[in-house]
């Protein structure tokens, strides 16, 4: 589904990720582990499209397209969803009506025929009684003065009405409660499956307690230093990033 | 603004024209009728029965008419009215305006038969220049609902001074639209007088046309009397958009808020200017300001000028301005869920107006909704 081959990637004159190799199939839930600053949003981002990431060297293929030919919107469009660490608040611009222009959008693209407000409400209000997310989302603007929580199950509630194939949630356990963390867990998993891919950007073992990933990666300084089985993220919760650090530096 | 005094030399000549054509020969004797009707409105102007009229503008009341002799000459006009145009006069120094007022000797009795009502101001033989004018009573206790659609077409200049008198307790709603076609100009002069505890609460939505420019003036001369500007000034292509406000409190415990934001892509401009007057010893006033501008492309430009002139302590007064350009990590954030860069840009602006637009009457929504839908687009698609 996804294949990234050698990417450097630079902001500014800063090179952020120095040569990633990642190939990622339909069906597989990934887990991306690492320090801060090591480049895990960056991936993320460079995936989505973001323009002020450069891509100087490598390849990013998605179902056979390459994808730095492609637009934001585009790879969007096409089945990229990235739920941000940090998503933007927009006063003003009321959720679901958002959500309804991009849902269109994405029928547009792919030839079938929009949905009008109401079953559009109809389906966005079913998906919110399922997830569990208080109604009163679709009354508000969109992020805008929702809680650190708040924002991740918006993420995770966009996700389940665009119906994306490849999904990367960037720390979407960060600022989660415990029942959050489990709402979420339980939406991912009955989200996926077997044409569905997952990469998970997490600080932390404890989501993948939830979510089993079929693989772990250590980012460190803007590369994979090592790939794993679910085991590697308990090596990590006890021995952090320490030796991989070592290693870069000798 | 070199554009505005060029154009002054016609609107004399057309001022004296008018002033000469017109004479009073009618006059109304029960003053006193349409002082005390509920949701009467007087209207000063033009009368579409003299051939004059097709010279100077069509303009078109919407419920309401005007009634068969209701005309008024300034002789006989109330004392209060002739009192309030004596210190008009002398107060205008806009040139503008002055011809209006001094020139114009008539005015008419309009009868509004609902607590709503539309004045379409159209110009369909392609005109020079149009003039208007109007003036409003709003009587005491009486809530009123007025639209003022601007819509010039191929005309150089439409001209239209508007003098609202809100009695005390009364409350006006006023939507102002100038959508003009591509070359058309058009200036709008407000002047509002408020009595004791009435409310004025305007919207001002400038949408298109080569210029358009609101000046408004607010005398808040009751006490509790509120007054509330809101506007929007939409630009593209080469188009300026020009919002000038003079708030003045002359009593206390009278509030104004005044909230403007320019939009604007291509080589559009904007100016806004915002005065607000607080008077010596006027116990606690209330004043907000804001004025913003959000640029769209390099080549638009935005002037902002808030301006508060305070002589009294006890006052709570705020005023801010600012010029930016759209939030790009918001629009990444968008396009990033599949729409595209126009489209997102279209709902960026289209959020940016949700506040300033929030407490429009339903009733001009009709005319409001999809106008502004289609206009925000223009401006996003540029
Ligand atoms: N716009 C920018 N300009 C300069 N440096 C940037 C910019 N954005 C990110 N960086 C740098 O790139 C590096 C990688 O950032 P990134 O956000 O990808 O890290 P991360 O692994 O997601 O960290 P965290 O775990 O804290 O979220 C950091 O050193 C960061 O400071
Ligand atoms: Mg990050």
């Amino acid at each position: 589904m996804l294949t990234i081959q050698n990417l450097h990637v630079r902001i500014g004159e800063k090179e952020i990720l120095r040569g990633i190799d990642l190939t990622v199939k339909a069906g597989e839930i990934h887990a991306i582990m690492g320090p801060n600053g090591s480049g895990k949003s960056t991936l993320s981002q460079v995936i989505a499209g973001r323009e002020d990431l450069v891509v100087s060297q490598g390849s990013l293929v998605f179902e056979q397209e390459n994808l730095l030919e492609l637009s934001v919107e585009e790879r969007a469009r096409r089945g990229i969803f990235v739920a941000f660490q940090y998503p933007v608040a927009v006063p003003g611009l009321n959720n679901l009506q958002f959500m309804r222009e991009a849902v269109n959008a994405q029928r547009r693209f792919r030839g079938e025929k929009e949905l009008s407000s109401s079953d559009f409400l109809k389906k966005a209000q079913k998906v919110m009684h399922d997830l569990g997310i208080p109604q009163e989302f679709s009354k508000r603007s969109l992020n805008d003065g929702f809680s650190g929580g708040e924002k991740k199950k918006n993420e995770i509630l966009q996700m389940y009405l665009l119906e994306p194939k490849l999904i990367i949630l960037d720390e979407i356990d960060s600022g989660l409660d415990i029942d959050a963390l489990q709402m979420v867990a339980r939406s991912v998993n009955s989200f996926h499956n077997e044409k569905r891919a997952f990469l998970l950007v997490t600080h932390y073992q404890r989501l993948l307690h939830y979510i089993e990933p079929n693989y772990v990666h250590v980012l460190v300084d803007g590369k994979i230093v090592e790939s794993g089985g679910k085991e590697l993220a308990e090596k990590l919760e006890k021995h952090g990033y320490d030796i991989y650090k070592n290693q870069l530096s000798s | 603004m070199a554009m505005i005094s060029t154009k002054t030399n016609s609107l004399l000549e057309l001022a004296q024209f008018w002033s000469q054509r017109l004479s009073p020969d009618f006059s109304l004797r029960d003053h006193e009728k349409y002082l005390y009707t509920p949701l009467d409105a007087i209207s000063f102007g033009i009368s579409p029965k003299e051939p004059w009229h097709r010279a100077l503008g069509d303009v078109v009341f919407h419920n309401g008419y005007l009634a068969q002799g209701d005309v008024l000459g300034m002789e006989d006009a109330p004392a209060f009215l002739q009192e309030k145009y004596l210190s008009l006069r002398q107060k205008e120094d806009d040139f503008l305006c002055r011809y209006n007022l001094a020139y114009s000797p008539a005015f008419y009795y309009l009868p509004l038969r609902q607590n709503n009502s539309k004045i379409t101001i159209a110009d369909s033989e392609r005109r020079h220049a149009v003039a208007t004018s109007l003036l409003c009573y709003i009587p005491p206790g009486a809530e009123h609902y007025l639209e003022i659609h601007n819509m010039a077409q191929e005309t150089r200049l439409s001209h239209c001074h508007i003098v609202v008198f809100l009695a005390s307790g009364s409350k006006l709603q006023l939507l102002l639209i100038h959508e003009l076609d591509e070359p058309s100009q058009s200036i709008v002069h407000l002047h509002f007088i408020l009595s004791v505890e009435s409310q004025a609460v305007v919207y001002d939505l400038q949408l298109s046309g080569k210029l358009s420019r609101t000046s408004i003036e607010a005398d808040l001369e009751g006490e509790r009397s509120f007054f509330s500007l809101n506007g929007l000034l939409l630009g593209r292509g080469e188009e300026h958009r020009d919002s000038t406000s003079l708030l003045i409190h002359r009593s206390s415990y009278s509030e104004s808020k005044t909230l403007c934001l320019s939009l604007l892509n291509n080589k559009a401009s904007s100016a806004i200017t915002g005065n607000i007057v607080v008077e010596p010893r006027i116990r606690e006033a209330k004043a907000h300001q804001l004025l913003r501008s959000l640029l769209l492309s390099d080549d638009a430009k935005a002037f902002c000028r808030p301006q508060l002139e305070i002589g009294s302590h006890e006052v709570n007064c705020s005023h801010g301005s600012s010029i930016g350009e759209l939030d790009q990590e918001a629009l990444y954030y968008l396009q990033s869920r599949g729409v595209s860069k126009e489209e997102a840009r279209q709902l960026l602006l289209k959020a940016a107006t949700a506040h300033l637009l929030q407490d429009l009457a339903p009733i001009f929504l009709p005319t409001t909704q999809e106008r502004l839908n289609y206009y925000l687009k223009e401006v996003a698609y540029g």
